[in-house]
């Protein structure tokens, strides 16, 4: 395109810069400038070069930016660079074509060369580029305000986002946390049931062992009697479905004392080979019965003497052999010990128990310890016995310090192992216990015994055994202790057999009595308790020794004749004396860890409770003291069970537990004597709690 | 007063306890306590019908010939045998347990330091 200067400068005067300029001069302005022609996204002129030149759009257009930031757009009859006017200075902005665009350049001097003579042009330019500047402002702020709404939305966003993430995390923590005092509580339940299952069993068989002890009694009694042929067959019924019964029993009551972690092995001399033989005299007649072998391997390099429980190996070894006889249809059953290491001091024995009976399957054999499970539900029905057995040995095993391991095939058989380590005897022979023999009854000929038992049927069975037995025996029965001390004090006796749990009076109380004026009548218990703190009791009164009831022809005899002729005491392992584990040591100090989780640190309420325990102890510890004093034990009972609880929170686990035994000890009415001196140790230790904790706020 | 909270009658002889427990389950501030040292106390206000009730066995320390437990618990459950009632004891024998549960206690909670989270986990379930 080519423009005449005149052509030009009617350009120029359509323009707002230039309208209050005359034409000629605008027609001089426009022969000063040049024509240039850009192409589509040709440079016009870059951000910060020096500027010295007002454009002046004739054709197309440009764009004003920096870089890829576009401030605006300028068509036709528009003009830009317009700051080099005022300013020799680097350009703010680059501009470039977008389209074929001719532009007019009009320099610096020329323009002021040409202009100066009105000054009234410059007004308007700074005017114009006054507002310019305005608009691009307000157009930076709008876009910046529009950016920080974007931004604050963004953020808003952005925080939506993490507070749900937040209610999320604190919603699961929460959940966790339920699922965890639930998890928590079952526990505790499941844990307080499982005390209360054990206490059941044991009280219940513990109750049942004393009927049973009648029916085994009356029935031996009757078979003794020269029953007719058919009685007899009902009477060898009725004793081993008692024997099976007693068996059921002892096994619930040893599983829950191994549960409850109160059974001991006893230390004494023993044969294994003896023990080997007498467990297979025993089951023998089963094998014979099913027409099995049963067989023994004993290692000859077994020492005759050991040191260990040999009631407890026994038993161990009879469940073990008892059970492969019970599986096993044809072949055998063998019993083996070998000695896996000999030391000075002591063994280690391998014991195996083989059969070729049905065998288990891996399932099986992984759960065939535990308790009241076996192999398989029929199991019970079809093979009877309460799959405590096993458990046991396994328990059994344990106290005697090894383990017990399976190995079995389907269809090929078992074998059951462990191997403990027993002690070398310093002995060389093993003590013989003697039998029942006819000379020991004839030794026992005309004594007179006096039986005090409460249970009608015990006393029969009793009085009828002693009748049967020893010639010409005098029996003297009374139902409890208070009428047994009567007639002492007019009858001479050679014994007493004393039942441990009267009314009226126990035999412990009766004992004592009866020993203040005849310190030396034999006086053995009959207890169902085999627990040793209830025999040590038996021991602390004076009484001579114990008969376990339900009991043995032989233990009965053995005891009687050992106490009368031999001048001891039938069980001569004296258990060692109880330890009152709450009375050992000093007082215990108070710890208030537990009332601080409690109160979550809670200071106020941590001083209320520390005010409200000391408030408790300076009412109940005079009350305690006067309720001793005047021998009210009924009432130190109450009190002590009503501030055992506020021990525990103290922290005092101790005191607690020693409340706890007092509360027994009172139940069981002990010597006053033991429970004056547990209750005196209860109140020091109420004492020095209130030490530690000062006097109430 | 309707409150929207559960109301929650403790029956203690024990007042340290008594006052702990009741600290601990307002603290939740879920149920309206009312405290009594006596059942026969408690008997009294059975015709505010609380929504449960957590009942001492021994209740004669404080006030000697006070009813015990056992004896509330049957009374209770002859006047309303809806009305639930929690056995609270340091008793813990087994056979105790068992006549409380028979007698129509819906738990049996022995009187331990677990106590407290235990009642307030019954309660949460129960009310």
């Amino acid at each position: 395109m080519k423009i005449s200067p005149q052509a030009l400068a009617e350009l120029f005067k359509e323009m707002d810069l230039f309208e209050t300029i005359p034409y000629p001069v605008l027609e001089k302005l426009a022969t000063h400038s040049n024509i240039r022609k850009k192409k589509p996204g040709e440079i016009v002129f870059q951000k910060d070069e020096v500027g010295n030149a007002l454009y002046v759009i004739l054709e197309g257009a440009v764009r004003i930016h920096d870089h890829d930031y576009v401030v605006a757009q300028q068509a036709a009859g528009s003009f830009f660079g317009e700051l080099a006017l005022l300013d020799e200075g680097p350009r703010s902005m680059s501009v470039s074509a977008t389209t074929d665009t001719t532009l007019a350049v009009i320099g610096r001097a020329d323009f002021y060369s040409v202009l100066e003579v009105f000054p009234g042009v410059m007004q308007t330019v700074v005017g114009m580029l006054a507002r310019r500047l305005r608009q691009q402002t307000e157009r930076l702020v709008e876009q910046l305000r529009r950016r920080e709404e974007e931004l604050t939305r963004l953020v808003e966003v952005r925080t939506a986002e993490v507070v749900q993430q937040k209610e999320e995390a604190e919603r699961q923590r929460a959940q966790a946390e339920r699922e965890k005092q639930e998890a928590e509580f079952q526990r505790n339940r499941a844990e307080q049931s499982e005390r209360f299952k054990q206490q059941f069993l044991a009280n219940m068989s513990h109750e049942l062992r004393t009927p049973m002890n009648a029916v085994m009694g009356m029935t031996n009694i009757l078979l003794q009697k020269q029953p007719r042929e058919d009685q007899l067959v009902y009477l060898d019924s009725v004793m081993r479905s008692s024997k099976n019964l007693l068996t059921i029993l002892n096994e619930i009551l040893d599983i829950s004392k191994i549960e409850a972690g109160k059974m001991e092995l006893e230390h004494t001399d023993l044969s294994v080979e003896k023990i080997l033989e007498q467990v297979v005299a025993t089951l023998r007649y089963r094998a014979d019965e099913k027409n099995i072998a049963i067989e023994v391997e004993c290692d000859p390099a077994l020492p005759p003497v050991l040191v260990g429980d040999p009631v407890r190996l026994q038993q161990i070894l009879l469940n073990l052999v008892g059970n492969a006889i019970k599986f096993t249809e044809k072949g055998g059953v063998k019993l083996a010990v070998q000695v896996t290491e000999q030391r000075a001091e002591a063994c280690t024995l391998r014991f195996a128990v083989r059969d070729t009976g049905i065998g288990m399957t891996p399932e099986q054999a992984a759960i065939v310890f535990e308790s009241f499970r076996q192999a398989s539900g029929d199991t019970t029905r079809k093979y009877g016995g309460t799959g405590l057995g096993l458990s046991i040995s396994k328990h059994l095993v344990e106290l005697f310090g090894g383990t017990i391991s399976v190995n079995s095939e389907v269809g090929r058989g078992s074998e059951f192992s462990f191997s403990i380590e027993l002690p070398l005897s310093e002995h060389t022979v093993v003590a013989e216990q003697e039998g029942v023999s006819a000379a020991m009854l004839e030794a026992l000929r005309g004594i007179r015994i006096l039986v005090v038992e409460d249970n009608h049927y015990n006393r029969i069975v009793a009085s009828e055994t002693l009748d049967l037995k020893i010639p010409e025996v005098k029996i003297e029965m009374v139902e409890n202790g208070a009428e047994a001390v009567e007639i002492c004090k007019t009858e001479r006796f050679d014994l007493i057999l004393m039942d441990v749990h009267m009314p009226v009076m126990d035999g412990l109380e009766a004992t004592r009595r009866i020993r203040e004026s005849n310190s030396a009548i034999p006086i053995l218990a009959l207890t169902a308790s085999v627990i040793k703190t209830e025999i040590q009791k038996c021991y602390d009164c004076g009484m001579s020794g114990w008969i376990p009831k339900p009991f043995i022809d032989s233990e009965l005899f053995g005891a009687i004749y050992a106490v009368l002729h031999e001048g001891k005491a039938p069980m001569p392992e004296l258990p060692e004396p109880a330890t009152d584990a709450p009375l050992s040591g000093e007082t215990e100090a108070v710890d208030l860890r537990f009332i601080e989780e409690l109160t979550g640190g809670n200071e106020a309420r941590i001083r209320k409770y520390i005010d409200l325990y000391l408030e408790s102890v300076n009412t109940n510890l005079p009350g305690i003291e006067t309720a001793l004093s005047n021998g009210d034990y009924e009432r130190v009972h109450r009190l002590v069970h009503t501030i055992k609880p506020q021990f525990r929170m103290m922290g005092l686990e101790k005191t607690g537990e020693l409340a706890a035994v007092i509360e027994a000890a009172i139940a069981e009415q002990q010597p006053a004597e033991h429970i004056q001196q547990m209750v005196a140790h209860l109140l020091k230790n109420m004492r020095r709690s209130v030490d530690d904790m000062g006097p109430a706020a | 007063m309707n409150t929207g909270k559960k109301s929650v009658f403790l029956v203690d002889d024990d007042n340290m306890f008594l006052t702990m427990l009741t600290d601990h389950l307002e603290a939740l501030e879920r149920y309206n306590v009312s405290t009594f040292t006596t059942g026969e106390a408690c008997m009294e206000q059975l015709g505010k019908k609380p929504d449960v009730i957590v009942l001492d066995y021994y209740l004669d320390s404080a006030v000697p010939g006070a009813l015990n437990g056992m004896e509330i618990l049957q009374r209770i459950k002859s006047v309303d045998p809806e009305l639930k009632v929690v056995m609270l004891s340091s008793q813990e024998h087994y056979g105790i347990a068992l006549q409380t549960i028979a007698k129509g206690a819906l738990y049996y909670v022995i009187k331990d330091n677990q106590a407290f989270g235990e009642i307030e986990h019954l309660l949460s379930e129960i009310v």
